[in-house]
């Protein structure tokens, strides 16, 4: 049996039960695999720290990663290892349909190495595994408990009697015919139990999903010393937002600027206006008075221009990850293949330029700032341990992969690194500021200039950084999602080289950012994206439009309620296995009303 | 879960065909009551078009479980002293041979043919959804919706080619996207003619002739060797039969293989932008033949043609993630062997 890595990872990791294609139920004990060594270890568990904070301190069962690094061990998986489980068998005899059970491979060996054959004690009949067990929130898994009878006192004559679900199967016994209900069994983590009260373990089949639920993270894998640097600086989040204005990408620079002695206080714009005011009636002449600006005056650019003008949420907010990855993705220095259309249009001539000036149109009119293409987007995804019952955090345990006498003693993470390409697009501030204003959801006047209004946007979504709400914030990053989702679907016109279900979304909506990249794990890209940048901007963006302007399911796509407060549906917005957010926050009416707007904008002289 | 309904559904259906064919009487007299009347050897022949059933599965985990469900009924209906139910489950890893060896099978059997030898049951990922056209294939189960409409559309023309079919779609009410699907889906198939989709292809993608060149200049040299215009006709396959039918015919085969080259990998573009595109195309597969792999090749650095190239031939247009393979301990392997 062979599955693919990605695949391991979402299916096939420690603890995880499965149906083998050879007809059997096993469970992974082991997965091998090559240790990684070209993967960010310090930002991997930096995000799983944010991630298990999620959860209960007493729900998670892994090292502190930022306390104890070093008790992880990152590997790609290889070769999964597995055990027949569970290891109750049932009578094939349909008559019959006696259990036998052992906790122990050895022992199941040791009690039929006479007859050479797993067979019924009562009827000498084949066996076969019973294929339910129990589990609990708390990790616990066991194979369904078989009671003893009530009145024979023994568990020998027990027989599922196999309803097809839970509530309607119950124990019978052959010798006296009692019946008793399969619905509860008591688990002893006294956790998670209703009101308070006894916990019970739920009844599933091997192969139902809720048995293990994969606890994964997503992270862009940047290395270099230039990055991790980044990653440790306090004022990190200043050097992402120098990158997101445009004051400067690159980010070696930035860190430089960062740690480098202010030499004094500069002054205040408006300190520094009467300063030049005094300077100039005194006569000092020009070139000392823009000497002493740059020294004295009012940081117009680099890390100094932010630091002096945002505020304290926002440094928190560009100081996330998704901001920082978004930096280190756009510094040429660390991913130096990213090609950015206006590098295309500046490169141009002739025929070539005009057709790329149209094209430059075509992204205004959809209020696209940028669009860019790289061989190498680094995306990784991880897996750090699993729950049972329960996804989200704070309704189940987490349980790490660790084995006793196994990963060198270490907590294992497995992790498939990809580079693969994407294309990056970004949105214009100043249109969806604009669309905001005009919506009524954004009051003040907007910047006239890029940075100003980027700077302005994202001290919008600063100051409010709950996601799925009607704010102009919540709308605005509702807005980056569903405009993802379009352009992913419209790739799919037969000639980008990718169908819709194997391309995913990295988004960065605070940055108004998003990755549409390959989700493939291989070794080579195909290098679609590429042409697709020289050539097919204007038609895949027209196709997204034109897409978004109606929908095949409308009016029942259309249709919004209390209950369906936004519209998307299967067929306009919806993505098969590319979305992280499983197509929640969707809205195809905001993205065309959005896009009208935009649209007239371009078109009004 | 969507998995063991469609399971469950697919045991069922071949369930009730398998006790109607023992017994037809129930069949018959439902029937009478909508006045129509048959014989049992009418009956039976319309039951043999409807035995076949095919489950549509998107995950080959899926399709183990389904398959688990459908041995299960097969264990029973032994064990019951009737005839077993032949299953077969076709994944990505089934070879076309074997797919095709299924196929013919199934057109094979007749109501001669005994019972237990026929296929009845199928369970397949895509890879059933090209080239498996069986007129006694008219009940399909799909457990959950294909990544696409085109696909949804190519599954589903499985089931119903010479009879009327049925088709069960199982949906995953936790998913927003099937969730959406099950609401539209009147709306849906009304219209659903309309998305047929093309096949995603860029062949001006920049590593599309490295990727593609060592697979084309396979299938060329495959069909020259059968041509009985060269002296000799070699089965090439093993570098050391290819290595001698190459040298004793290079050069005349050489021109010729560049010229088919070209006319492989060139196409007719209905712009100036594209003919920009498509010539540059052509020439890179020229230059990559002339300049690397034609090089690469005659060096007869491995034991199989299809390995002596920059890259292995491509033998699928999907590409997969590289493979894990799965181990069971010693003990684990003697238990399920226990249980045979």
């Amino acid at each position: 049996m062979q599955r693919s890595t990605t695949q391991v990872l979402y299916r096939y990791l420690p603890g995880a039960v499965f149906a083998h294609e050879d007809g059997f139920i096993a469970q992974v004990h082991h997965l091998s695999g090559r240790r990684v060594s070209d993967l960010n270890r310090k930002v991997l568990l930096d995000e799983l720290s944010a991630e298990l904070s999620q959860w209960l301190p007493h729900q998670v069962g892994l090292p502190d990663p930022r306390t104890n690094p070093d008790e992880y061990v990152i590997y790609q998986p290889e070769e999964v290892s597995w055990d027949v489980y569970p290891l109750t068998f049932e009578c094939k005899n349909p008559t019959c349909g006696r259990l036998r059970r052992w906790f122990r491979q050895d022992q199941v060996l040791n009690d039929t190495n006479g007859a050479g054959a797993i067979r019924c004690l009562t009827c000498n009949s084949k066996m076969r595994q019973l294929r339910y067990v129990t589990a609990h929130n708390c990790g616990t898994m066991q194979p369904l408990h078989t009671p003893s009878c009530p009145n024979c006192t023994g568990t020998a004559d027990m027989y599922l009697e196999d309803l097809g679900s839970f509530r309607s199967s119950s124990w019978r016994c052959r010798g006296c015919g009692a019946a008793i209900s399969t619905r509860f069994t008591p688990c002893d983590c006294g956790q998670y139990g209703r009101g308070g009260g006894q916990a019970y373990r739920q009844g599933y089949t091997a192969r139902d999903q809720r048995l293990w639920y994969p606890q994964t993270l997503t992270i862009i894998n940047i290395s270099g010393q230039t990055y991790d640097n980044l990653q440790q600086h306090p004022l990190r989040g200043i050097a992402a937002l120098a990158s997101l204005l445009g004051d400067e990408t690159d980010l070696s620079v930035s860190l430089g600027e960062l740690d480098r002695p202010s030499g004094g206080a500069r002054m205040s714009a408006h300190d520094w206006a009467e300063q030049e005011a005094r300077l100039r009636a005194a006569g000092v002449d020009d070139a000392l008075i823009n000497d002493m600006r740059t020294r004295q005056g009012p940081a117009v650019t680099g890390v100094a221009a932010v630091t002096s003008t945002i505020s304290p949420e926002l440094l928190e907010a560009s100081g996330a990850r998704p901001m920082v990855e978004r930096a280190g993705l756009f510094d040429k220095r660390i991913v130096d293949d990213r090609k950015s259309f206006s590098d295309l249009h500046g490169a141009a001539t002739g025929a070539a330029l005009t057709a790329a000036t149209r094209t430059l149109e075509s992204m205004k009119a959809l209020g696209i700032e940028d669009i860019s293409v790289t061989q190498r987007f680094p995306i990784v995804i991880a897996s750090y341990g699993y729950s049972r019952s329960q996804k989200t955090p704070g309704t189940s345990h987490v349980v790490p992969y660790s084995e006793r006498n196994q990963y060198n003693g270490k907590t294992p993470i497995f992790a498939v690194p990809a580079n693969t390409e994407a294309l990056l697009v970004t949105l214009d501030a100043r249109s969806v500021l604009g669309f905001l204003a005009h919506e009524g959801d954004y009051t003040a006047a907007v910047p006239a200039y890029p940075r100003e209004a980027k700077l302005a946007l994202a001290e919008t979504f600063a100051a409010d950084p709950a996601l799925g709400t009607d704010t102009g914030a919540g709308k605005a990053r509702r807005l980056v999602h569903s405009a993802t989702h379009a352009m992913l679907r419209a790739l799919d016109d037969g000639q980008s080289g990718f169908g819709e279900s194997s391309l995913a979304e990295w988004i960065v909506p605070d940055a108004l950012t998003a990755a549409i990249y390959v989700a493939s794990y291989n070794d080579f890209t195909l290098g679609a994206f590429d042409t697709v940048l020289r050539r097919r901007v204007s038609p895949w963006l027209l196709r997204a439009a034109d897409d978004v302007n109606h929908c095949d399911n409308d009016p029942m796509c259309s249709h919004t309620s209390p209950q369906r407060p936004h519209a998307a549906c299967d067929r306009c917005l919806h993505l098969s296995y590319g979305c992280r957010t499983w197509n929640a926050d969707l809205d195809r009416k905001l993205l065309r009303r959005f896009w009208r707007w935009t649209q007239q904008q371009a078109a009004t002289p | 879960m969507k998995v063991d309904l469609a399971a469950t559904i697919t045991a069922q259906l071949v369930e009730d065909i398998h006790d109607l064919t023992d017994d037809p009487t129930p069949l018959i007299t439902r029937l009478v009551a909508e006045g129509i009347t048959v014989t049992t050897a009418e009956a039976l022949d319309h039951l043999f078009h409807y035995e076949l059933a095919l489950t549509y599965v998107n995950s080959k985990a899926h399709g183990v479980a389904v398959f688990d469900d459908i041995n299960r009924l097969s264990e029973k209906l032994i064990d019951a002293g009737s005839d077993r139910v032949n299953a077969q489950y076709l994944m990505g890893e089934t070879s076309l041979g074997e797919l095709a060896a299924a196929v013919a099978a199934i057109q094979d059997n007749t109501t001669a043919t005994p019972r237990a030898d026929r296929i009845r049951a199928l369970v397949g990922t895509s890879v059933v959804s090209h080239g498996v056209d069986l007129d006694r294939l008219n009940f399909e189960v799909l457990a959950g919706m294909p990544p696409s409409y085109a696909q949804y559309i190519q599954a589903t023309a499985r089931a119903g080619r010479a009879h009327v079919g049925l088709v069960v779609s199982v949906f995953d009410r936790n998913n927003r996207r099937e969730t959406s699907m099950y609401q539209s889906f009147a709306t849906t198939h009304a219209a659903l003619e309309r998305m047929v989709e093309p096949v995603p292809v860029n062949r001006y993608a920049t590593q599309a002739v490295n990727r593609t060149l060592p697979g084309i200049v396979c299938c060329l040299l495959w069909d020259e060797t059968r041509d009985p215009a060269w002296p000799s006709v070699e089965n090439i396959g093993m570098t050391r039969h290819f290595k001698v039918w190459w040298n004793a015919n290079a050069a005349a085969l050489i021109p010729h293989l560049r010229t088919r080259l070209e006319r492989a990998y060139r196409s007719p573009v209905p712009n100036p932008t594209m003919a920009t595109d498509e010539q540059k195309l052509v020439d890179d597969a020229l230059a990559r033949w002339e300049n690397v792999e034609r090089q690469r090749m005659q060096q007869w650095q491995a034991d199989w043609l299809s390995d002596l190239f920059t890259s292995p031939a491509m033998t699928s247009l999907r590409d997969v993630d590289p493979p894990v393979e799965f181990s069971g301990g010693n003990r684990a392997g003697q238990i399920t062997s226990r249980l045979a």
